[in-house]
C-alpha cells in the first residue's frame, strides 16, 4: 500500500517552534549561528557588558558536550542556561522549549541563543526565534556565503567579524558582500572586530530597535 | 550528523502516520530534498542504515531520496535557470541580477509504502 504523505520532514520541529514563539511573548529572541571560533561567545560577552544596564538579557548556550561558553557567560551576571546536544550538531525547538521553561524567558527583554558552531544545520532548525544572526569571520574566507547559502539566506542580520584580520588575509569584502546581497537583499550587514570593541555600536542599536519593535508588535 | 537528525525526524513522522493507519510494516520511504538543504544522499542512507535496526517497523525498509536542483526565476524576464553556485548570479537570458528561488529548498516526505 502506498500512502501519500506530502509532509515537511521538519514539521514536528516547526510545530514546536511555533509553541516556543508564543511562550516567548514579547521577549526578543535571537539565534546566533556561525562556525566554531567565529566569535559568537565574544559577541555575547560584549553585548551583555554594553546592554545589561538597560535591558534584561538571558542567554542560552548550545554546546556539544562542554559548559565552557556558559562558564564564560556566567561571569557577566546574567541568567544563562547551558544545553548540551550530546553530539548533535544543532539546537532543536524541543531543546529550547526545555531550556526556556527554566529561564522564565517571558520576563526578559532579550533572549540570545548561541547555537552549536556549524554553518549547515543550525540554519535548518527553527527555534521560534525572531531572527537568525549569521556570524562570519574574515579568517574563514569570503567564499563561505556561496558554500553555505541557506544560513545567509535565512539570516535577519549578518555580522562579518574579525575585520582586524582583513589585511592579513585575502578576504575580499566587496565580493563577500556581493554574494551576501545575492542571497539576502534585506538583512543588515555589519563589519566589526568584536574582540577589539570595534564596530559594535550598530549591532547594539539594532538590538535596541528590535526590542522596541517586538514590544510594539506584541502590544498591537 | 545533520543527516541523522533528518532521518530521525522522518522515521518519527512516518511511524506516527503509519500507526494511525494501522500499518505494521513500512517497506519504502520516498523523500525529496532540495540541494539548498545540504542533505547528502550517501549520508542519508548511512543514517537510515544505522537508525532503523532499533525500530522494528522499518526492518528491511528502503530509503529513496530525490535531489532537486536549485532553480532561480529571473525577476526581469521570468526565465528560469539552475544555480550551481551562489556567486555572481546572472540571468543567462537577460543579464538580470535579481531572482527568486522557486525550487531546491524542499525537505519533504512525499510518500511511503507499507503493509
Ligand atoms: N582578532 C580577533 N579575534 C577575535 C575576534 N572575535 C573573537 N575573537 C577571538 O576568536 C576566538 C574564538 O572566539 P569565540 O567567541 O570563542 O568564538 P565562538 O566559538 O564562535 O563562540 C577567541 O580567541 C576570541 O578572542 C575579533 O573580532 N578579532
Ligand atoms: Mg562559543
Ligand atoms: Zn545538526
Ligand atoms: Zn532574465
Amino acid at each position: 500500500m502506498k500512502i501519500l504523505f506530502e509532509q515537511d520532514i521538519l514539521q514536528e520541529n516547526a510545530h514546536q517552534a511555533e509553541l516556543n514563539k508564543s511562550a516567548f511573548g514579547d521577549t526578543l529572541v535571537i539565534n546566533i549561528i556561525g562556525s566554531p571560533g567565529c566569535g559568537k561567545t565574544t559577541l555575547l560577552e560584549k553585548t551583555i557588558d554594553a546592554l545589561a544596564g538597560e535591558l534584561n538579557i538571558g542567554i542560552i548556550e548550545g554546546d556539544i558536550y562542554t559548559a565552557k561558553d556558559a562558564d564564560r557567560i556566567s561571569h557577566h551576571q546574567v541568567p544563562v542556561i547551558q544545553c548540551n546536544t550530546a553530539g548533535g550538531c544543532h539546537l532543536s525547538a524541543e531543546i529550547i522549549a526545555k531550556a526556556t521553561a527554566e529561564l522564565n524567558a517571558g520576563a526578559l527583554d532579550i533572549l540570545i541563543i548561541e547555537n552549536v558552531g556549524n554553518l549547515v544545520c543550525p540554519a535548518e532548525f527553527d527555534l521560534g526565534e525572531d531572527h537568525k544572526v549569521a556570524v562570519l569571520s574574515v579568517v574563514e574566507g569570503d567564499d563561505k556565503p556561496a558554500k553555505y547559502p541557506l544560513l545567509f539566506q535565512e539570516a535577519g542580520m549578518i555580522i562579518i567579524n574579525k575585520c582586524d584580520f582583513l589585511e592579513l588575509t585575502n578576504f575580499n569584502m566587496d565580493s563577500a558582500i556581493a554574494d551576501l546581497r545575492g542571497l539576502n537583499e534585506n538583512a543588515p550587514i555589519i563589519q566589526m572586530a568584536a574582540y577589539k570593541d570595534d564596530g559594535l555600536e550598530p549591532w547594539f542599536q539594532w538590538l535596541r530597535d528590535e526590542v522596541k519593535s517586538k514590544r510594539n508588535r506584541a502590544d498591537a | 550528523m545533520h543527516e541523522s537528525s533528518l532521518v530521525e525526524f522522518t522515521l518519527n513522522a512516518v511511524e506516527d502516520k503509519a500507526a494511525s493507519m494501522n500499518i505494521k510494516k513500512v517497506t519504502l520511504i520516498h523523500l525529496t530534498c532540495g540541494k539548498m538543504r545540504g542533505a547528502i544522499p550517501q549520508l542519508m542512507n548511512e543514517a537510515f542504515r544505522l537508525l532503523t535496526p532499533a525500530r522494528p517497523m522499518f526492518h528491511g525498509a528502503v530509503l529513496e531520496m530525490e535531489e532537486t536542483p536549485i532553480i532561480a526565476k529571473c525577476r526581469a524576464c521570468n526565465s528560469q535557470h539552475e544555480i550551481e553556485e551562489f556567486h555572481d548570479i546572472t540571468c543567462p537570458a537577460c543579464g538580470g541580477k535579481e531572482y527568486d528561488i522557486i525550487s531546491g529548498e524542499e525537505l519533504r516526505i512525499d510518500y511511503f509504502e507499507g503493509e
